[in-house]
């Protein structure tokens, strides 16, 4: 095994038997998708229904009613296409849509319900057709509704299907920005840059080496975060894991290049974490990690575009959950690249080799 | 401590002596060190002033001097580790200015702060070490080196679970994976406490018996003294003195003061060997270039005259005195 190797084996022995960084690489990350998970992907008791048509006649008046009076049911009324739309954002478990009676006075009723998250919409759907059941004769084609039902499949995102790429690219900013800034600045301090200068190893293997190192630890961290995802709090991986490999690449190396800007600059390792965490903490916020992008305010939007990781959590989450191709994430990708490069251009101008600078 | 030559310059300028035999016998006729008008500026701050020093093959060479003096600096420069202003620095052969990659396959070197990764255990170290040094990284190799520097026990020990003095001679141990020709050691006892700084001072002489030439600044002047064959002392940048701590020693107009105290008046002027003699009140004290000569001389004329000496000592003028007459400066100060 040659000397480049042999460091990044010795960089993964110290991230390994580090406690604090295997916290904040593993477990921090894990208890987001954990606690996240189970706080919002919890039974679905509540049962929404859209209704359309309410109120064109008493009979379907009393059936709206009565569901608005039971327990477990939250009832909206509204347009048709919009009722749909959202159905197929998963705002929805049921739609109920009356149509103008027919001839024989019977109201022909379309059921549409969400067939991609079968436990509730089995629910839903069965819960709805009791109600509709309820409001007529035992005999179907003598009842006032007539029943027919569609199912839809919605491109409904859970929370978690949301969340967990975002966790992942929160984690690949954190040991990109915080880990790798922190441990280098600490290296300088201690005098260990120093010491590799005495051996005839050059400087650009041994952060060459780092970064290896750290890549191999990211597609790590991203395997048991989504493992993890998957077993545990349902997460539902419908994307390409390889294209998902990709940009968890892309985005360390461009948060790698972040990180090796804030060890330049930063004299000592409290500036370092202090100037790390002033970058990495207003991203973790906006950048679309727990919450969409648009829900923050307009006036914070043109700063949004400015973070690098509103492209990596975007990209992620596209490859991942929403089944996008790799080509699509073209703007994602070229910002995160132009950020590395930018990044380690910076990084290698503003290189010092000791902290005190004489 | 043996009489080497007291050669410190070379009346040949631009001449190199290359090593013939890295593990041949002690010899002190060759430098394998040559530094010639070294210079390094710090702003308005001349650190190293002009430093011309030559080290010779197997030897424990010193640079000694108080904190500032520029001793760091001018080892660094010499390990490649700093570019010099001025001035040519050649190891083995090796032009280290021109060519400072070359030379790190020669020399070993541990710094002054003790740089060390944490989560890695002392072999690991030595290993990953040996591999970034190009030297032989095999686990045999390692654990010859640890003990070497006597850490069989430690072996398996992360670098923070060391002490100090662990920790130092793991360091040496690092600057030994390649197998070099000459060792840099820059202040290696410096908070040690005397035990563990005497075991040092017997790993450092058994790498010279085993054919190294060790290159070591300090601000002791006892370890100076005992443990290094010729002794640079170093101020304000330059070197004010080379030669061996005997010879430095000697060099002094005083080598040694008699004191006693004597029960009844006794004349002491004149005495054989006497540079200077005072008494005062009931203390008398002979300064000498020769304590025998002078003291036989003191005892004889006591007895003559049946005045008794109480508290008889001498003291040795040390390197303390050196750097006290060179700088008129004390070197603790």
């Amino acid at each position: 095994m040659n000397a480049f190797w042999q460091m990044v084996a010795a960089n993964l022995k110290m991230t390994v038997r580090n406690r604090v960084a295997l916290f904040w690489n593993l477990a921090f990350p894990l208890i987001f998708i954990l606690l996240f998970g189970f706080l919002f992907s919890g039974d679905e008791v509540e049962i929404k229904v859209g209704i359309v048509g309410a109120d064109q006649s008493p009979t379907t008046s009393q059936v709206v009613e009565a569901m608005k009076a039971t327990d477990g049911f939250s009832v909206e009324t509204g347009e048709e296409q919009a009722e749909l739309d959202r159905l197929k954002d998963g705002d929805r478990s049921v739609v109920v849509v009356f149509r103008p009676a027919d001839s024989n006075g019977q109201i022909p009723t379309d059921v549409f319900w969400d067939s991609s998250s079968p436990q509730t919409g089995q629910v839903a759907l069965s819960a709805v057709q009791s109600f509709l059941a309820q409001a007529g004769e035992p005999d179907p084609s003598s009842r006032p509704i007539a029943v027919s039902v569609h199912s839809v499949v919605s491109t409904d995102l859970d929370y978690i299907d949301f969340l967990v790429p975002g966790i992942l690219a929160m984690t690949i900013m954190n040991s990109g920005i915080l880990g790798l800034a922190s441990a280098f600045v600490s290296y300088r301090e201690k005098g260990i840059l120093r010491r590799i200068k005495a051996t005839p190893f050059p400087l650009s293997s041994f952060i060459g080496a780092r970064i290896v190192s750290q890549l191999v630890i990211a597609v790590v961290q991203a395997v048991i975060l989504v493992a993890v995802g998957m077993a545990v709090v349902g997460l539902k991986i419908n994307g390409n894991l390889i294209y998902a490999l990709v940009m968890v690449i892309i985005g360390s190396l461009a948060f790698l290049a972040i990180g090796f800007v804030v060890a330049s600059f930063a004299r000592n390792q409290e500036a370092a974490d202090s100037l790390a965490n002033a970058i990495a903490f207003p991203m973790l916020f906006l950048a679309g990690v727990f919450f969409p992008t648009d829900a923050a305010p307009a006036v914070l939007q043109p700063i949004i575009k400015l973070m690098p990781l509103r492209y990596l959590a975007d990209g992620l989450r596209n490859v991942m959950v929403l089944n996008k191709s790799l080509p699509a994430q073209w703007l994602n990708i070229s910002v995160l690249v132009f950020t590395a490069v930018v990044g380690f251009l910076l990084a290698m101008k503003l290189f010092r080799w000791e902290s005190n600078a004489v | 401590m043996s009489g080497h030559s007291t050669t410190t310059s070379n009346p040949q300028p631009g001449t190199t002596v290359a090593v013939q035999d890295r593990y041949g016998p002690a010899s002190n006729t060759e430098a394998i060190i040559d530094v010639r008008g070294l210079v390094k500026h710090y702003g308005a701050l001349t650190a190293v002033d002009g430093v011309t020093l030559k080290v010779m093959t197997n030897e424990i060479f010193g640079i000694l001097g108080p904190n500032g003096a520029g001793k760091t600096t001018t080892l660094e420069m010499v390990e490649g580790l700093r570019e010099p202003d001025a001035g040519s620095i050649t190891i083995a052969g090796i032009d280290v200015v021109a060519d400072p990659a070359a030379v790190k396959r020669v020399i070993g070197v541990q710094l002054q702060s003790i740089a060390l990764f944490d989560h890695l255990s002392a072999r690991e170290l030595i290993q990953l070490f040996a591999s970034l040094s190009g030297g032989d990284s095999s686990r045999g190799r390692a654990d010859e080196l640890i003990s070497l520097v006597s850490l069989d026990e430690k072996a398996d020990s992360y670098a923070d679970q060391l002490s100090g003095g662990q920790r130092q001679r793991l360091s040496i141990a690092l600057a030994l994976v390649n197998d070099p020709a000459v060792i840099f050691l820059d202040e290696p006892t410096t908070g040690l406490d005397p035990q563990a700084r005497r075991n040092l001072w017997d790993l450092i002489r058994h790498l010279r018996d085993s054919g190294k030439t060790v290159v070591l600044t300090t601000h002791y002047m006892e370890e100076a003294d005992v443990l290094c064959d010729r002794v640079a002392v170093m101020d304000h940048g330059q070197i004010i003195a080379c030669d061996t701590p005997l010879a430095l020693i000697q060099s002094l107009d005083v080598v040694a003061s008699i004191n006693a105290r004597v029960n009844y008046p006794l004349n002491i002027d004149g005495l054989p060997g006497a540079l200077d003699a005072s008494a005062i009140d009931d203390q008398i004290t002979v300064s000498t270039r020769d304590v025998p000569l002078t003291l036989s001389a003191l005892l004889a004329r006591a007895s003559e005259h049946g005045i008794q000496l109480q508290n008889l000592s001498t003291s040795q003028a040390t390197l303390e005195d050196v750097f006290l007459t060179l700088t008129g400066r004390s070197l603790r100060e």
